[in-house]
């Protein structure tokens, strides 16, 4: 039989991995939102930012600084990315962006494989996160608790930024109407580059933040992005609380069907994108004309 | 190119107008003669993923709708006839059939779901739709044989009152010699028929080909039933032709290979996918012998194309026709860029 102690630390698992998830689908949908492109390579900046979490504690065996790091190293790729190659096919149909990232996302992906071979690489989290907590009577690892306060303390910033600053407004006018804001004088191409940046930074952290879990191995960006698709196709293309919500469901619904039907583990979370899609076109918390 | 008045011209008369053509002469002689040279029966495979190229433009470049779940059609028709071989002991050629019919309802069911969105929207539902069926083969791992997949013994083609055996690479080679010849002369057909031109109406401008009265959500659906269609068609033929098939096959790579052909030959020309089938094949099995990162090169020229040469390498090829000055070719463009 199945126990509550079993139902809550699967919980908690699918909450951890939804929560990393997470970090990943903000950056594609917010990318959506305004420049109406989706990032192929977006599932390379997370597996280069686990990479980069990897040599950070490697040569200075500090968890932190990783956490610090990588973000800041990804970030400054996802602008190269933006700024030399994307940025040359605005003029064009953005399928071509996305078609472009697909390539990028194949030559990152051999790119890693080549400096750090294709082998698993372990990276343990500090000794501090080592621990279990107890909850309700089951002892949970305390990583798993602090995946999830350290993304929620996160997306909160993200959301404190979109709404309380001057940059966060900027996006959110360019997610209406990027001409208009153009027309106001405001540099769109300093908020694509800036959105971009934040983006693919976001990608990196999520990516330091999964290795202690599961290791780094070249293809975990191109395992995760189509989870992270599927979660921002349940949530809502372009919806920043769609893909908050799409990232929990298919977190713990993969962790549950993980516990209850195993072999129904991958099939379940494109079970739900068919769902949602019948019942509701533009996803959970999509909006009709933002959807093309 | 020039529309053929059908209610005139009698469909005969431009079958024959087809059939005469320079460019398709000399595409299907290149593939008679191809078996001779050192390519060899690597010509079978080529012509194989050239039926699944072609059919592939007629959605992406005629249609202008990018699949990246095209490995659902190839991979479904591929397990389509190794199930109908292995498990009902059916003849060749009705292993292809059911190859064919199981993929047109298959994408009439995925097209239906994925066409009400359009854009990079339906690139991400096409995509999520194949790989749901690559993790379903995983539920089974006994019947579909997982990521090591199974094998079985080719049939006999079987047409009524013969059976004709299918040993060896020459009678697999003539057989799908002939699938490719009819293949591409009926894309032909239909990209320069009135239904072609609508779908082109859609690709430059969807919102007016509806005011013109044009239910677009039907033309859709056929221009991606007719990609299933030949990307099963290619499947089945892939299967009977390495008497074996895997999951990989309906693994998002496999549909990535299919896009980085078409866009490397050059998008919305028909000849031009069959070009990249060519050089994906030839030189992926030439080269990844010797450079042990082929990957990384495929990459980085399929990026370099999409960024300098959004039409490809007969796109490429074109211009440069055209600034050497010898350009009477007065032929539009092509596809949008």
């Amino acid at each position: 039989m199945i126990s509550t102690s079993e139902v809550l630390s699967q919980l908690f698992s699918g909450l951890s991995y939804g929560m990393v998830l997470m970090l990943i689908a903000l950056g594609l949908t917010l990318i959506f939102g305004v420049m109406g492109l989706i990032n192929f390579a977006h599932g390379e900046l997370y597996a280069l930012g686990a990479y980069m979490g990897f040599v950070t504690v490697q040569t200075t065996g500090s968890f932190w600084l990783a956490l610090v790091v990588a973000p800041i190293c990804v970030g400054i790729v996802g602008i190269v990315m933006e700024r030399y190659l994307l940025s040359q096919l605005y003029d064009s149909d953005p399928l071509f962006v996305l078609l472009l990232t697909f390539g990028l996302a194949l030559v990152m992906q051999e790119l890693i494989r080549l400096i750090w071979g294709s082998g698993l690489q372990p990276l343990s989290a500090p000794e501090m996160f080592g621990g279990f907590v107890e909850i309700g009577g089951v002892f949970m690892p305390f990583y798993w608790l602090f995946i999830i306060g350290f993304t929620l303390v996160v997306t909160g910033l993200v959301i404190l930024v979109l709404n309380k600053t001057k940059y966060g407004m900027y996006v959110r006018a360019a997610s209406r109407d990027s001409e208009m804001v153009s027309l106001l004088g405001i540099d769109n191409t300093k908020v694509y580059t800036g959105l971009f940046a934040a983006g693919a930074g976001l990608a990196g952290l999520s990516g330091v933040l999964i290795a202690p879990l599961r290791g780094v191995r070249p293809v975990m960006g191109a395992e995760i992005i189509i989870a992270a698709f599927v979660v921002i196709v349940i949530g809502g293309l372009g919806s920043v609380g769609g893909a908050i919500l799409g990232s929990i469901v298919v977190g713990v619904l993969t962790s549950f069907t993980t516990l209850w039907f195993p072999q129904l583990s991958e099939v379940a979370m494109f079970v739900a994108m068919v769902v949602v899609l019948l019942l509701l076109p533009e996803g959970l918390m999509g909006e009709k004309e933002r959807v093309e | 190119m020039s529309v053929r008045d059908n209610t005139l011209v009698s469909t005969l008369d431009s079958l024959v107008g087809t059939l005469s053509r320079p460019k398709l002469l000399a595409t299907l002689a290149l593939f008679l003669i191809a078996p001779l040279t050192p390519v060899g029966f690597l010509t079978t495979e080529i012509m194989i993923f050239a039926i699944a190229v072609i059919g592939f433009d007629i959605l992406i470049g005629y249609t202008g709708y990018v699949s990246f779940g095209q490995a659902l059609f190839f991979g479904g028709g591929t397990y389509l006839s190794a199930f109908a071989v292995s498990y009902f002991g059916m003849s060749f050629l009705v292993a292809i059939i059911v190859a064919v019919v199981g993929g047109i309802v298959l994408s009439l069911v995925i097209g239906a779901l994925s066409l009400r969105r359009r854009g990079v929207y339906f690139a991400l539902l096409t995509l999520a739709f194949a790989q749901m069926f690559w993790t379903m083969g995983f539920i089974w791992p006994e019947i579909t044989g997982g990521n090591e997949g199974f094998s079985f013994n080719r049939p006999e083609l079987s047409l009524g009152v013969v059976d004709v055996p299918m040993n060896g690479n020459v009678p697999v080679y003539a057989f799908t010699f002939l699938i490719l010849a009819v293949a591409l002369i009926l894309a032909i057909r239909i990209v320069e028929s009135p239904y072609g031109q609508v779908l082109k109406a859609i690709r430059e401008n969807e919102e007016r080909a509806q005011f013109l009265g044009y239910d677009t959500f039907k033309y859709k659906l056929l221009s991606f039933a007719i990609a299933g269609a030949y990307a099963s068609l290619a499947g089945g033929l892939y299967a009977m032709h390495t008497q074996f098939s895997f999951l990989g096959l309906l693994f998002w790579e496999t549909s990535g290979d299919l896009l980085m052909m078409v866009l490397i030959g050059g998008l919305g020309s028909i000849y031009g996918p069959i070009l990249g089938v060519f050089l994906f094949i030839v030189l992926r099995d030439y080269l990844s012998a010797i450079i042990p990162e082929w990957p990384l090169v495929l990459g980085v020229v399929f990026v370099l194309i999409i960024l300098y040469s959004p039409d490809g390498l007969l796109g490429m090829f074109r211009r440069g026709r055209r600034a050497i000055g010898s350009g009477t070719d007065a032929r539009s463009s092509g596809p949008e860029s």
